[in-house]
C-alpha cells in the first residue's frame, strides 16, 4: 500500500514537472527584449503596442519603469558599462545632449520605415539616424485654463495684453480661485521660464545665436537683459498673489486635480500635458492659450520641437528582432495603438493621431502660428548642452526665489552662470578652458 | 611554561567574510578616496587627470555644501538624542510586567519595519498643506496653528527629525530593555534594604549598568544620523529649494550632474566626518562603561 502511494506521488511528480516544462519551452520560441522607460512616459499607448506585439509575434519587451529623477544617471551608468538593455527611451533629440549618440546607438537610416518619417530631425545626429520616434512633436507651450471656471467669472475674451492677462487674474482671485497654479515638480515652473526666453529673443536664429555665444562662453546670461525680464515677470505673479501658496510642496497630481475640479484656473503646461490631463479627467472642460507678455511684442509662440522615441543599444543581440519591431510599429495597424487614448502629431505616415479626439483648440492655434510663421523652440532646446544642470541647479532657483524673495531674475541668472561655467569647465567644453 | 593562547575559532574562517568585506567595501573606499583626488566626471568616464585638493576646494566654497554639514550635524545631533531618550524612557516603562507589554512593545517597534518609501509618502501626505495635519487642526478649532509643514526650513528639518524619532524610538526601546534585564534584581533588592530612593536606585544602578546599551545606541544613531539620506529624499528631497540638503543628498546631487570626482570628494567628507565622531563617541561611553 505504501509502495504504492510512493509510486502515485512520483507520478503525480513527474506530471508536475512536465507541466511545468511545457511554458519553457514555449517560452524559448518567444524572442524577449529589454528596455527602460522614464515614469512618466510610460504611456498607455507604447503599453498598448508593446501587448500587441507579444500577442501577435510572440515578441516581449520588458520595459524597466524608472523613476524620472534618477533615469538619466541610471542609464549614462548602464550605457557606459555596456549593461544598457535593448531599447532606450527618451525625449528625443535632448537624448543626444545626455550620450554620445555615435558611441552607444544603432544607425537606422536603412530601415524602410524612414522614408515615412515626418519629423527625421528629432532622431538625426551629425547626418545620421538614431531612434524610432513615435510623434513629430510634443505640441506647443501655453497656459492651460478650466473653461467652466473663466466662463462661470463672466471671462469669455481671453486676454490680449499682459494687463489684460492681470485684469483676469484679479477677478478670478476676488472670486476665491486660484488664478495660477505651480507645483513644487521644478519641471512645470520652469516652463514659464523657458517658453519666455525664446519668445523673448523672437526668432529662431536670435536664439540660435544666443545658445551658441552661452556655450562657448562668449557672452553670459545677463548679457541679454531679455532673460532676466522674463524670470522678473513670473516672479511678479508670485508678488501679486496669483499664485497657490503651497507651491513649494503641493505635488504636480494635486494640482492637475485642482484645476480639473475648478479650484484654480490655469496652469502653465503644453498641450502635450493638456492631452494627459484630459486623459485622466474626461469630464474636466480644459483647453490652453499662449498668454500675452510683456516681452513678446510679436506674439511668438514657443512649441517642442521634442518626442519621446526609442534608440537601439548597440551592444544588443537582438537587432534583426528591434528592426521588426519598429517596421511593425511604423504600420497603422499598431501605430494607431499609441494614440488611442492620447491623441497626439504621430512621426510616421499613414499613421492616426487621433484627431478627431484631439482638444480643437490645439491644432487650430498651432497651425495659425505656423502658417504665420511666428513660432521658436522653447529654449531649453538651444541650451540643452546644460540640460543635466536644470532640474539640480535652475529649476530649483525659480522656485527658491519667490519663497525666499532672495533673488531677482537678473540674481537666479548669475547663480546659474557660475553652474554653467563649473560645469562647462569640468566637460572641458570649447571655451572654458 | 608559556600557555599557548587558543582561540575558539580557526582563523582561516574569518577569510570568506575578509574576501567580501575587502571586495565590496574596503576597495570601494580606497577607489573612492583616489578618485576624489582626480576630475573624474561622466563626460570622461576613462581618462580622469590628476587634480589633487581641487575637488575638497570646490566644495567648501560652494554655500549649499556648507549648509549640508551643518544640516547633518543638527539632523546627527537632535534625532540622537531623540530617539535614544525616547528610546529610553519607553524601555523603562515597557520593561515593567504590565498588562499589554507585548503589545505596546511591537507597535512602538512597528515604525522601524515599513519601507521608508511607505513613510515618506505616508508623512508627506499628513503634513502637506491640505493634509491630514492640518485638517485635523482645522477641526478642532486649531486652525491658527495651521502650516505648510514642509514649505519653510524650520518645520521641514524638524518634521523630518520628528518622523525618524517616531521610525527608530522603538528599536532603540528593545536595545535599552535588553540592557535593562541584564541587570541582576539583587542591585535593586539590597539597594531598598539599605533605604534607597527609587531616584537613587535609577541614578546609581540603573544609568552605570546601562552605559552598555547608551553605547549601542548612540554610536548607532549619531552614524546614521551623520550619513542620513533616505528620509531626507523621500520626504522633502533636500527642499524647499535647498534648504534641508544634507551630506549625502548633497554627494548624490553631484553624483547625479556626472560630477563623479566631486562627488567622491563629498563621500570623502562625509565618511570621514562619521568615522572620527562615532569612534569620539564609542570611546567616551566605553570609559564609563562599568561590569556587573
Amino acid at each position: 500500500m505504501k509502495r504504492r502511494a510512493k509510486k502515485m506521488a512520483a507520478l503525480f511528480m513527474a506530471g508536475v514537472m512536465a507541466m511545468s516544462v511545457a511554458p519553457v519551452v514555449h517560452a524559448d520560441e518567444k524572442v524577449e527584449l529589454t528596455g527602460m522607460v522614464q515614469q512618466s512616459r510610460w504611456y498607455s499607448g507604447l503599453q498598448n503596442m508593446v501587448e500587441a506585439l507579444e500577442e501577435n509575434e510572440n515578441i516581449s519587451i520588458e520595459f524597466e519603469v524608472i523613476p524620472d529623477d534618477q533615469y538619466d544617471n541610471l542609464m549614462k551608468m548602464r550605457l557606459n558599462s555596456h549593461e544598457a538593455p535593448d531599447l532606450i527611451a527618451y525625449q528625443f533629440a535632448d537624448l543626444f545632449a545626455a550620450v554620445d549618440p555615435e558611441e552607444f546607438f544603432v544607425e537606422l537610416d536603412e530601415e524602410p520605415w524612414m522614408s515615412k518619417v515626418k519629423a527625421p530631425e528629432l532622431t538625426e545626429y551629425n547626418g545620421k539616424h538614431y531612434g524610432y520616434c513615435f510623434e513629430a512633436s510634443n505640441g506647443f507651450q501655453g497656459l492651460i485654463y478650466n473653461k467652466d471656471v473663466f466662463e462661470a467669472n463672466g471671462i469669455t475674451e481671453l486676454p490680449k495684453t499682459l494687463d489684460e492677462f492681470y485684469a483676469i487674474c484679479d477677478k478670478l482671485k476676488e472670486a476665491g480661485i486660484v488664478p495660477i497654479a505651480m507645483p513644487s515638480d521644478t519641471w512645470v515652473p520652469q516652463i514659464w521660464m523657458t517658453s519666455g526666453m525664446s519668445r523673448a529673443l523672437g526668432t529662431v536664429e536670435a536664439c540660435e545665436d544666443f545658445a551658441d555665444k552661452i556655450l562657448t562662453n562668449q557672452a553670459k546670461f545677463n548679457d541679454y537683459p531679455e532673460m532676466a525680464a522674463v524670470i522678473d515677470e513670473y516672479l511678479q505673479l508670485f508678488e501679486k498673489g496669483y499664485v497657490n501658496e503651497d507651491y513649494m510642496t503641493v505635488s504636480y497630481d494635486e494640482i492637475l486635480g485642482r484645476l480639473a475640479s475648478g479650484e484654480i484656473a490655469m496652469i502653465y503646461g503644453a498641450t502635450e500635458i493638456l492631452t494627459s490631463i484630459e486623459e485622466s479627467y474626461p469630464d474636466a472642460n480644459l483647453t490652453i492659450f499662449n498668454p500675452p507678455v510683456g516681452y513678446d511684442d510679436k506674439d511668438v509662440l514657443a512649441y517642442l520641437p521634442t518626442a519621446m522615441g526609442l534608440a537601439v543599444n548597440k551592444d544588443t543581440e537582438n537587432l534583426d528582432t528591434i528592426k521588426k519591431v519598429f517596421e511593425l510599429w511604423s504600420t497603422p495597424e499598431y501605430g494607431n495603438l499609441y494614440f488611442q487614448s492620447r491623441p497626439g502629431f504621430p512621426n510616421i505616415e499613414g499613421v492616426d493621431g487621433n484627431e478627431a479626439a484631439m482638444n480643437p483648440d490645439i491644432p487650430k492655434i498651432y497651425n495659425e502660428y505656423m502658417e504665420a510663421g511666428r513660432v521658436v523652440a522653447q529654449m531649453n532646446q538651444y541650451i540643452d548642452t546644460l540640460q543635466p544642470l536644470f532640474g539640480n541647479t535652475l529649476w530649483i532657483y525659480f522656485l527658491e526665489a519667490p519663497s525666499k524673495g532672495n533673488m531677482d531674475g537678473a540674481a537666479v541668472l548669475d547663480r546659474f552662470q557660475s553652474d554653467v561655467d563649473k560645469f562647462m569647465t569640468e566637460k572641458g567644453a570649447e571655451g572654458w578652458n | 611554561m608559556v600557555r599557548k593562547k587558543k582561540s575558539i575559532y580557526p582563523l582561516w574562517v574569518l577569510i570568506p567574510a575578509l574576501i567580501i568585506y575587502t571586495v565590496f567595501s574596503v576597495v570601494p573606499i580606497m577607489i573612492s578616496l583616489v578618485c576624489s583626488f582626480t576630475d573624474w566626471n561622466m563626460s570622461r568616464m576613462y581618462a580622469p587627470v590628476f587634480n589633487g585638493l581641487a575637488n575638497y576646494a570646490e566644495l567648501l566654497k560652494d554655500p549649499v555644501f556648507l549648509r549640508s554639514i551643518g544640516n547633518t550635524f543638527l539632523f546627527a545631533l537632535a534625532t540622537t538624542i531623540l530617539k535614544t531618550g525616547a528610546g529610553f524612557l519607553l524601555a523603562l516603562a515597557l520593561v515593567k510586567r504590565i498588562p499589554g507589554r507585548g503589545l505596546m512593545r511591537t507597535i512602538y517597534y512597528a515604525p522601524c519595519v515599513i519601507s521608508i518609501t511607505v513613510v515618506g509618502v505616508l508623512f508627506k501626505s499628513i503634513l502637506a498643506n491640505k493634509g491630514l495635519l492640518n485638517n485635523v487642526l482645522n477641526t478642532i478649532g486649531l486652525g491658527g496653528f495651521a502650516h505648510d509643514w514642509l514649505g519653510s526650513y524650520a518645520t521641514a528639518i524638524g518634521s523630518v527629525i520628528l518622523v525618524e524619532t517616531w521610525m527608530w524610538a522603538g528599536f532603540n526601546m528593545f536595545i535599552f530593555i535588553s540592557g535593562l534585564q541584564a541587570i541582576p534584581d539583587d542591585y535593586y533588592e539590597s539597594a531598598t534594604l539599605d533605604g534607597a530612593s527609587a531616584f537613587a536606585k535609577f541614578r546609581n544602578i540603573t544609568l552605570p549598568l546601562i552605559t552598555p546599551s547608551m553605547t549601542v545606541v548612540v554610536t548607532l544613531s549619531i552614524a546614521g544620523g551623520l550619513k542620513v539620506f533616505d528620509i531626507i529624499y523621500v520626504i522633502t528631497n533636500g527642499g524647499p529649494g535647498f534648504d534641508t540638503q544634507v551630506l549625502a543628498t548633497y554627494t548624490y546631487q553631484s553624483f547625479s550632474l556626472g560630477f563623479l570626482g566631486e562627488s567622491a570628494a563629498g563621500s570623502v567628507i562625509l565618511a570621514v566626518i562619521v568615522v572620527i565622531i562615532s569612534f569620539t563617541m564609542n570611546r567616551y561611553f566605553t570609559k564609563r562603561e562599568v561590569e556587573m
